[in-house]
């Protein structure tokens, strides 16, 4: 009976610990997937002001554009930077100015349409090619931050993990979702 | 249990097989071609698969090729496909290129291992001004080849100049770019350019600094005056790009020692030295009392191979080069085309080679035979020696070896002093024959 008792419980402690460790480990793989959006956003953060500079020698008069573009790279310097998972406020923040960066990045292509020199220059080009890199680079993170999101919450829920994660205080991680701005016909409020 | 056992390990075998013969690609896997692009262009399959098995013996890079009407995004559509893609590269260097004839799209994926040789920018260059203007003129397959061949240019520079990158697996993070694929639509702009006017008094050497003028500053008209009647109908049907004619110019550039030949006033080539084999040479011809370069029996004649090395293309020379053949005299050509200066016939001491015998309890000391013997041979005007002779001594009085290695005999005859007496025993027709002569 004591033997019984001894494997009944060795037997719960190990599907506790391993339990443990699988959330540990994939709560790790959100945090890790979760960093590379973020450092690939601030690889197209880090690519507009090169990109304002070669459009502004061609199209001084945008400066409300440019204003607003460089305001926005700004307050991206502030944002939540490390390994860590980030609070469903910073998250919303993050996906906000990633939409309003889209957008004007949008509008500062659109600008370059009007200027046959601009847009034909092998420097506006090439930063056009690194801004749309990194926006897939970003879309990418962001489907892979999505796919480790499903793996941490299904453990979540599933048994035994939801056991273990109601007793350590796991929670559920949102979905980083954003809007296809790039699909919708621009309205330009130049 | 035998039959078993058997049974197993023919199992095992036949696993292995399909193992080994699933990771060496056919040309089909190696170009998905869901568009059916390469339905008319199955010989260029084979090429393009020789091309892929020397990128990644070269440089470990498995460059892949998908043609596909998918209407999913682009973007994301290849990142997918490259995922799912069983690369053969050992150090994660891998590229696929998606052409999405539904879309009218191209993208080129790009490995994370590669992603530092193969910038976004690089990538969105060559496909804009190396591989779309093939596409507008609706060479789509002839494009698709252009692109490889800038990727294979591209890691030639790198190998000379990029750091080390340690094997990782093969996986892509979304590097690459995208452009519009432009599939058929012409460019009326793309043959334009001024005119440049060549004149009587121009040397063939002239002709040639306005070609370089001309490629210089991307004029891709046709009709230049500079050009033979020949090479503009050639040019008005070719694709040229930014990149060709930049790419020209490199090479060229480094070409410096050139010597220009003329026949009768009416054809010149300036001919490089055939070391290095990058530098090809020019023809120009005469036609209507003026120098014009001849590009077009330059592009029948002369190919570059993967490392740029310069040759004639055989089946063609006789056909097309006639007219320049006086300034390639000097030149004998292998296999493949591959010019070489001829030799000076110099005078042989002896003339002959010696093919190997033994006899089977002394199989590791091989002895000589007679196998060849030149026309004007001393070794058979004056020593006497018969093609098939078996030597079996060498020298006389104490000093005779018996039964000779073949070393040994070729060494008597090289080192014999001049004007002193060589004396050599034959075994021929089943009769011992003794031979003397004076060595020369």
């Amino acid at each position: 009976m004591k033997i019984f008792l001894a494997i009944i419980i060795i037997s719960i402690l190990a599907l506790f610990t391993s339990s443990y460790n699988t959330l540990v480990v994939n709560e790790e793989v959100v945090a890790n997937s979760w960093a590379n959006v973020e450092s690939n956003m601030q690889r197209k953060f880090d690519l507009l002001p090169n990109l304002i500079k070669v459009v502004k020698s061609y199209a001084k008069h945008e400066s409300e554009l440019f204003t607003s573009i460089t305001a926005l790279r700004a307050s991206s310097q502030g944002l939540h930077k490390s390994s860590s998972m980030p609070t469903k406020e910073q998250m919303q923040e993050f996906a906000k100015l990633n939409k309003n960066i889209n957008i004007s990045t949008l509008k500062l292509f659109a600008v370059a349409e009007n200027y046959p020199n601009l847009k034909s220059s092998e420097q506006f080009l090439t930063l056009q090619a690194q801004i749309e890199g990194a926006e897939n680079r970003i879309n990418i993170a962001r489907i892979n931050y999505n796919n480790s999101i499903k793996v941490f919450n299904s453990d979540i829920v599933t048994f035994p993990t939801n056991i273990v994660a109601s007793l350590l205080g796991f929670q559920k991680v949102k979905y980083f979702r954003v809007e296809p701005i790039a699909k919708k016909k621009l309205a330009l409020d130049l | 249990m035998k039959n078993i056992f058997t049974l197993f390990i023919y199992i095992l075998v036949v696993a292995f097989n399909f193992y080994g013969c699933s990771k060496s690609n056919t040309p089909q896997q190696i170009i998905t071609d869901e568009a059916g692009l390469f339905d008319k262009h199955k010989e260029l399959l084979a090429k393009y698969s020789d091309f892929n098995k020397h990128m990644l013996m070269d440089f470990d890079i498995d460059f892949r090729v998908l043609t596909s009407y998918s209407q999913e995004e682009v973007d994301l559509y290849t990142n997918k496909k490259f995922n799912e893609l069983d690369s053969r590269s050992k150090s994660g260097k891998t590229i696929l290129l998606v052409v999405n004839i539904g879309q009218n799209m191209t993208r080129v994926e790009v490995s994370m291992a590669l992603e530092h040789i193969y910038t976004d920018a690089f990538i969105s260059y060559v496909e804009r001004k190396g591989m779309v203007p093939y596409f507008m003129d609706s060479k789509i397959v002839d494009g698709i080849y252009m692109m490889s061949e800038l990727v294979r240019d591209r890691a030639t520079e790198a190998r000379n100049g990029a750091e080390f990158v340690a094997p990782m697996s093969s996986k892509s993070i979304g590097g690459g770019a995208k452009t519009k694929a432009k599939l058929g639509q012409t460019d009326v702009d793309a043959k334009k350019g001024k005119n440049i006017a060549s004149n009587t008094n121009d040397t063939p050497q002239d002709v040639l600094n306005k070609y370089f003028q001309s490629l210089k500053e991307h004029n891709k008209n046709p009709y230049l005056d500079i050009f033979t009647s020949d090479t503009k109908k050639f040019f008005s049907s070719w694709t040229v790009t930014d990149i060709n004619q930049n790419n020209e110019l490199r090479f060229t550039s480094k070409c410096k020692d050139g010597k220009f030949y003329t026949s009768y006033d009416k054809f010149a080539v300036l001919s490089q030295p055939l070391e290095p084999r990058t530098c090809a040479p020019y023809l120009f011809k005469k036609e209507n009392g003026v120098w014009k370069i001849d590009i077009y029996t330059m592009a029948k004649t002369i190919l570059f191979n993967k490392n740029m090395l310069w040759h004639f293309n055989m089946k063609e020379k006789p056909k097309y080069l006639t007219d320049y053949e006086f300034a390639f005299k000097n030149y004998s050509y292998d296999e493949n085309g591959f010019p070489y200066y001829k030799r000076k016939k110099t005078k042989l001491r002896w003339g002959y080679q010696c093919g190997p015998w033994y006899t089977p309890d002394e199989k590791e000391k091989e002895k000589c035979y007679i196998s060849w013997l030149d026309q004007n041979a001393r070794a058979k005007n004056e020593l006497g020696l018969v093609k098939n002779d078996a030597i079996m001594g060498i020298g006389n009085g104490n000093s005779r070896v018996q039964r000779p290695t073949k070393k040994e005999f070729m060494d008597y005859l090289k080192y014999a002093p001049t004007s002193k007496k060589v004396y050599v025993r034959v075994y021929r027709k089943r009769k011992i024959v003794e031979l003397e002569a004076i060595a020369p």
